[in-house]
């Protein structure tokens, strides 16, 4: 349980050696870089033009590989492991063959919206063209004439039906098509002669003037080309996806190009931070103290001209965070930074809440069968997966917490929902014993939250502070748990007037003298009771949890039980259904179980002591997303 | 003389009431918290993937007030012997009971579980401009849960404490 320990460190070095001398620094990936603490004046105009380009191309380069995925011939999986690269290729990208290829996606692109567009309009005319497919005139004929003159559009059905009646004697012919809402597509012919009456006698029926596409041919004969022509579209289409396809070949390319971009990104928002001069360049940063003199040396080893000056951080000053642990409770630092950064002079509480968390976790499990194989294949799937650091720390403590799964299930005697003897802690048919004991866990959880607290206070000298804020807790909420016995009756009460007064009487101590004011505030916090308790009652959601998952486990074997009565067909049935139901019960109550230990955690436990505000430490390095890297040597 | 409904006693009736009440309406609020926020995860993810999978955690989180609800049920099915296949005796006011011990993990699983859906829609905005901020967006929805689970304890109190 430590917040690693920094070191100040600052690099003089020749002004040629800086680009090295920070590659080799992301290889080591131990030192923050930090702005200078040089006057303002000393510091040169930044000159962020580079640092933009970068940021351009990489645009470029995430576009092409969102684009290319699709066609990746290595389809990605949960399961497969991110490819590997050493730093050397991370250094060495083939930017070439990577830029001939985004080129080539550019263009394809390019092409492809332009069939895009093509389609589009080949697909408006097909739906022009739809009402008049019954028309067997071809376009090139269908207008008006010295003679005669063509009417094309829509009018009302019945109008039409007695126009035609109407004008049956006339030197006119009339098709009706396509009907369209409420009225019909038609094409008129009349003798020019009579034409201007026709149209009048239209215009009465409600007539929409409607022109047919451009084109040669019947409709019919028009749109038959026009499918020609979409499907030649399609093939097209298709050979760009195949050229698509062949680009594709190049992402692992790309991927590289795309984190050596990345990497010198990094590198120059270092490089922004430092101050050069004509010829030298000075970088400050942090390094943990436990790894500056391995940094010192190796720097050195390779730049013999640089100065290296290592300090202990200022007064007021505020290093970044590092949680440093031990290999078995290292995994849980990650439910810390999940929350919060601890401040610089404050305390890491991974060790102390990882017993917390993980008997936690397996309460709410609490499956010995489930149990047995999260523990048993978190180290399996670790190697298969070769999950990221973060991901790492995630498998293992569901690796963990299965162990601590084991012991719960085979206390409440839940192996797969079965249960082969009879148990002490039964939450089901006795759940009293069960529910006395998620409050004692949770008492002795939020005590040691408090004790955190006090014990932070002795660590800065504040005794007065511990006695106030802390002592005075445990006496008024342990003398008020005495209450409930009748031998400790007596006890409790004085203890819990004892630790109410001193609350009363300096919670509000911070308020200056006003005795009024201080009480108010006292009262205030005695208020605070009502709040351990629904603290206190917040950890029965761990006989909750655990009480779901025995009973929806119970219910499965029901189940597959009931089917499997029923012969051979009953049995290629039942033991999926078990596998599966097993398996989404395991799922669905690990995700619980995780979610609502680190809510204990983070709301009840840090809430007594937890002092959040500092910066995660964050080193010069590199992080691809596309790959992994090799561990430096 | 007894009333008797499909060979069913009114209050043994009463009982198979309260479990389907227990399992069906928090059923509903879970079904609506998790499309809710399915429908949030739909949108968010479509502007920024990369958070897919944190969005998975806090769409399934309105989801455990269905599960509640089930378990609710099943102990009233486990306790009345229904589950076994023989049901016991069920006096009127016992199958009763057992609608009244239904009703808290009924109500608060429904209201909680709409209302965690949107804490958790809400937190998926929040995660897809801040992907860091998971885990507090996690604490936030996890909040509202706290009720349905004091919900499902107090029925469960209450269904074993109806004796047959």
């Amino acid at each position: 349980m430590a917040i690693a320990e920094m070191k100040r460190i600052g690099l003089l070095m020749m002004r040629r050696d800086h680009d090295q001398l920070l590659k080799l620094t992301q290889r080591m990936g131990c030192v923050q870089v930090t702005e200078t603490d040089l006057p303002e004046e000393l510091r040169p105009r930044r000159d962020a033009a580079r640092a933009a380009e970068l940021e351009t191309e990489m645009g470029r380069y995430q576009w092409a590989i969102r684009k290319l995925t699709k066609y990746d011939p290595v389809k990605s999986s949960m399961f497969r492991p991110l490819p590997e690269a050493t730093m050397d290729e991370l250094e060495q990208a083939d930017h070439k063959t990577a830029l001939k290829a985004i080129q080539a996606v550019e263009d394809l692109e390019r092409r492809a919206g332009e069939l895009r567009g093509q389609e589009t309009r080949l697909r408006a005319t097909l739906e022009q063209l739809n009402p008049w497919l019954t028309l067997d005139i071809p376009s090139q004929i269908n207008h008006s004439t010295r003679t005669v003159a063509v009417f094309t559009g829509t009018a009302k059905a019945q109008g039409l039906e007695e126009l035609g009646a109407a004008w049956a004697k006339e030197p006119v012919v009339i098709k009706t098509l396509a009907p369209s809402k409420d009225s019909l597509y038609f094409w008129a012919a009349v003798h020019k002669t009579k034409a201007e009456r026709f149209l009048q006698a239209l215009q009465h029926i409600g007539y929409q003037p409607v022109a047919l596409p451009e084109g040669s041919g019947t409709p019919g004969d028009q749109r038959d080309a026009l499918d020609r022509s979409l499907a030649e579209l399609t093939e097209k289409h298709g050979a760009l996806e195949e050229e698509l396809r062949k680009a594709a070949l190049d992402l692992p390319v790309l991927r590289l190009g795309y984190e050596a971009l990345k990497a010198e990104t990094d590198r120059e928002a270092a490089q922004i931070s430092m101050v050069h001069t004509a010829s030298t360049s000075y970088l400050q940063g942090w390094v943990p103290a436990e790894v500056a003199p391995d940094v010192e040396a190796a720097i050195k080893a390779r730049f013999p001209d640089t100065v290296v000056g290592l300090s202990d951080p200022k007064e007021g000053e505020e290093p970044p965070v590092l949680l440093q642990n031990n290999r078995a409770v290292a995994p849980f630092d990650s439910i810390i930074t999940g929350f919060s950064m601890p401040h610089p002079n404050s305390l890491d509480p991974t060790g102390v809440m990882m017993p917390f968390f993980a008997c936690f976790f397996g309460m709410m499990v609490s499956d010995a069968g489930y149990g047995i194989m999260m523990a048993l294949l978190v180290p399996l799937l670790i190697k298969l997966m070769k999950p990221s650091k973060q991901g790492r720390k995630l498998f293992w403590v569901i690796g963990i917490g299965g162990i601590f799964t084991v012991f719960w299930g085979a206390l409440y005697n839940t192996w797969f929902g079965f249960g082969p003897w009879p148990s002490l802690f039964d939450p089901v048919n006795n759940s009293l014993p069960v529910m006395m004991l998620c409050i004692a866990l949770g008492a002795l959880h939020l005590f040691t939250g408090l004790g955190l607290a006090a014990y932070l206070n002795i660590r800065r000298g504040q005794y007065l502070d511990m006695v106030y804020d802390q002592l005075s807790w445990f006496a008024l909420v342990i003398g008020l748990g005495l209450l409930f016995l009748p031998q400790t009756a007596e006890l409790g009460k004085w203890m819990a007037i004892g630790g109410a007064v001193i609350v009363l009487l300096t919670a509000g101590r911070a308020n200056g003298k006003n005795p009024v004011k201080r009480l108010i505030s006292g009262l205030g916090a005695l208020y605070n009771v009502s709040g351990w308790l629904s603290d206190l009652l917040s950890y029965m959601r761990l006989f909750g949890m655990g009480l779901a998952t025995g009973v929806i486990g119970m219910v499965i074997n029901l189940l597959v039980g009931m089917v499997m009565e029923s012969g051979i067909i009953g049995i290629i049935i039942g033991i999926p259904l078990f596998l599966g139901g097993h398996l989404f019960n395991a799922a669905i109550n690990i995700l619980g179980a995780y979610v609502h230990a680190s809510r204990l955690q983070y709301i009840e436990f840090f809430g007594k002591f937890f002092e959040d505000g500092g910066t995660a430490f964050t080193p010069l390095n590199y992080s691809p997303r596309y790959v992994r890297v090799q561990d430096a040597s | 003389m007894e009333m008797e409904i499909l060979g069913l006693s009114l209050g043994q009736l009463m009982a198979l009431l309260g479990a389907a009440f227990s399992v069906v309406v928090a059923g509903m609020g879970s079904a609506k918290g998790v499309s809710l926020a399915g429908q949030t995860s739909a949108g968010v993810s479509s502007e920024n993937p990369e958070v897919n999978s944190k969005l998975m955690v806090l769409q399934i989180l309105p989801g455990t007030q269905g599960i509640y609800g089930f378990l609710i049920g099943v102990i009233i099915l486990v306790n009345t012997g229904a589950l076994a296949g023989d049901m016991k005796t069920v006096e009127l006011l016992q199958g009763i009971s057992y609608i009244v011990a239904a009703l808290p993990v009924g109500l608060v699983g429904y209201f909680s579980a709409v209302q965690q859906g949107k804490v958790a829609a809400a937190g998926m905005l929040l995660v897809g401009q801040h992907p860091d901020m998971s885990g507090k967006a996690i604490v936030m929805t996890v909040m509202v849960e706290t009720y349905a689970v004091l919900a499902l304890l107090a029925s469960f109190l209450m269904v074993n404490a109806v004796v047959l």
